[in-house]
């Protein structure tokens, strides 16, 4: 339960009174909990704006990612193309590439569009594959869906993009609601692309804002001010999590051991 | 068509055998191809060319203000001198070697505790996934509160147990050891790759270890162990370059200090790039960082063969 307790800590310093966020010895719970905390913190600064973005953001990339790995998954999964197995791996060594190999050229990139300070750039990138663990997921998947499934739609006149969209789609919603989820934690909780292509203030997210209030504070901010957006912060993914849990865990514990097959 | 071209036909056919593909496998490779046409442009497009334009960069001195101009290895040269730069290299570098291994082997001791059949084993599963789930900012935040030397319930702790207070983030001694501590409250995330490994061990492969009379510390070391290194491969080798990239903790938790002892090489990065505008010189330092991860895992790899059990490779 030591895993918990940060959690619960962080919650009851929410609901403290700054005069019992400074106790020695600390205490664990408020003598009465100052709900007032909550409006406070979160008029402090534009966090309904912050979270406004935050939610943009974070849907579009979501729908990009699901959309363009199933996509990626199941063409490297399903159909033959020369160069294809080449291409698979290097889609899987971008994972080793550290996100600064090409973050400055793309800053320039962005900035010559004009993209800079607008969500094109942290939103854009992902209908361009989703990145290498989404399309890896799909493609797991859609290697033990059977054949016959194919020839039985082709013989009823299907081509490929239907087959795709009708057959394969809908049997892999475990993988979208896992590559979902990653994509929206990815998304939401992404501190180092807001910072670098946001700079004005009504367009940062959520964890942007969190941090520069954080920063923006001279020696000891006021924690339980902290606390109170920080748990908002973490909500959304919790509330998320509770739903999706059965298909994350066993997705990547399947995917994780199918490999060996 | 006509005769001669019948005949001229046969006698390209007859020469040399070119092999000529229908019309239909042409449609369908066209096919393949449209469907992964979004990883082909996002690899052209997001990969390929900046990293291209970044090793230029890196051998160009840019403002971003004024167009690049070439100076040669002169980036290079002066990262040699730079005793920053350095700093940044040896926290990361000591941060990957601590991090990882004890993430490591904390996260499969872990695994173990979590593999048993107990019931509801799978809300514990769920819960210790949860930390991971927790936005970075957030953790960072959490745990500057938990850290905090004077009002902080970490030290209330040591007190209460008569044990001295401890510096944490506010002493270079001991900053980097803070954040080794922080990156463990994740090690759930391993533990569920650990876990879907520790799953897919046949159990008769211990039964029969059993008729054999292997006792539990040599069953540990001749099957759950050889069987898992697949595992443990994946999951240094996603620890290694994830412990090359720490970014968010460190920026929020203690943005690099005290006395740079937490600057880690990507924070480095960043400040040189997008504080000080020198996009060349962070340039050739990230193309540092890309050579030395790609080296080290390279390193990994090559090894795997020695260490490293898949069940297939039997047959």
């Amino acid at each position: 339960m030591i895993f918990l307790f940060p959690l619960f800590h962080l919650i009851s310093r929410s609901l403290m009174t700054p005069a019992e966020t400074i106790a020695v010895p600390p205490i664990l719970w408020p003598a009465e909990p100052r709900w007032s905390n909550y409006p406070e913190a979160w008029n402090s600064a534009p966090f309904s704006q912050f979270l406004i973005n935050s939610i943009i953001v974070t849907m579009v990339t979501v729908v990009g990612t699901t959309g363009s790995a199933a996509l990626c998954g199941f063409g490297f999964a399903r159909l033959q193309f020369p160069g294809r197995d080449l291409l698979f791996v290097l889609v899987l060594a971008t994972l080793m590439l550290p996100l600064t190999a090409t973050l400055i050229p793309l800053y320039i990139i962005f900035r010559d569009l004009g993209w800079l300070n607008t969500f094109l750039p942290l939103t854009v990138p992902a209908f361009f594959g989703g990145g290498a663990i989404s399309i890896f997921l799909f493609r797991q998947f859609f290697r033990t869906l059977p054949r016959e499934l194919d020839d039985a739609a082709t013989i009823d006149g299907a081509n490929t993009w239907q087959i795709f969209r009708y057959i394969a789609l809908p049997l892999s919603k475990p993988v979208l609601i896992a590559v979902a989820t990653l994509a929206f934690l990815g998304s939401w909780t992404d501190l180092f692309g807001p910072l670098i292509f946001l700079n004005d203030q009504d367009k940062w997210t959520l964890a942007q804002g969190i941090a520069s209030v954080l920063q923006s504070y001279l020696g000891r901010p006021q924690v339980n001010q902290i606390a109170v957006v920080s748990l908002i912060l973490i909500i959304p993914p919790l509330v998320l999590y509770a739903f999706v849990q059965r298909y994350l865990v066993a997705g990547i514990v399947t995917s994780g051991s199918g490999e060996r097959g | 068509m006509n005769r001669a071209g019948v005949a001229a036909v046969k006698e390209q056919a007859g020469r040399k055998p070119v092999k000529r593909y229908s019309r239909r496998q042409l449609r369908s490779w066209l096919t393949g191809y449209l469907f992964v046409m979004p990883v082909i442009l996002g690899l052209l497009v997001f990969t390929a060319y900046p990293m291209l334009t970044s090793l230029y960069y890196s051998f160009t001195k840019y403002d971003v203000l004024s167009p690049p101009r070439w100076i040669g290895l002169k980036n290079y040269e002066r990262l040699i001198e730079d005793p920053t730069f350095w700093t940044s290299v040896s926290v990361t570098l000591q941060y990957t070697l601590i991090a990882v291994p004890l993430g490591l082997v904390l996260s499969g001791l872990l695994s173990v505790l979590l593999n048993r059949a107990l019931r509801g084993i799978s809300i514990y599963r769920a819960l210790f996934y949860i930390p991971v789930i927790v936005p970075t900012v957030a953790t960072a935040v959490l745990f500057a509160d938990l850290y905090n030397v004077r009002y902080g319930i970490v030290n209330a702790i040591l007190r209460s147990v008569g044990l001295p207070e401890y510096t944490w983030i506010t002493r270079p001694e001991t900053a980097l050891p803070a954040v080794i501590v922080m990156g463990l409250w994740t090690i759930g995330g391993s533990s569920i790759v650990w876990l879907a490994g520790l799953r897919s061990i046949p159990p008769y492969l211990y039964d029969a270890a059993a008729v054999d009379g292997a006792g539990p510390i040599r069953r540990l070391w001749h099957i759950t162990l050889p069987m898992l290194t697949p595992v443990i491969f994946l999951n240094l080798v996603l620890g290694i370059i994830a412990s090359l990239q720490v970014f968010t903790q460190v920026y929020v938790l203690t943005n690099g200090g005290p006395a740079n002892s937490t600057l880690f090489l990507m924070l480095n990065i960043f400040r040189e790039g997008f504080d000080h505008f020198r996009m060349g010189y962070a340039s050739a330092m990230s193309w540092v960082l890309f050579l030395a991860t790609l080296l080290i895992t390279l390193v990994v790899f090559k090894t795997s063969n020695r260490w490293v059990y898949y069940e297939g490779d039997r047959i």
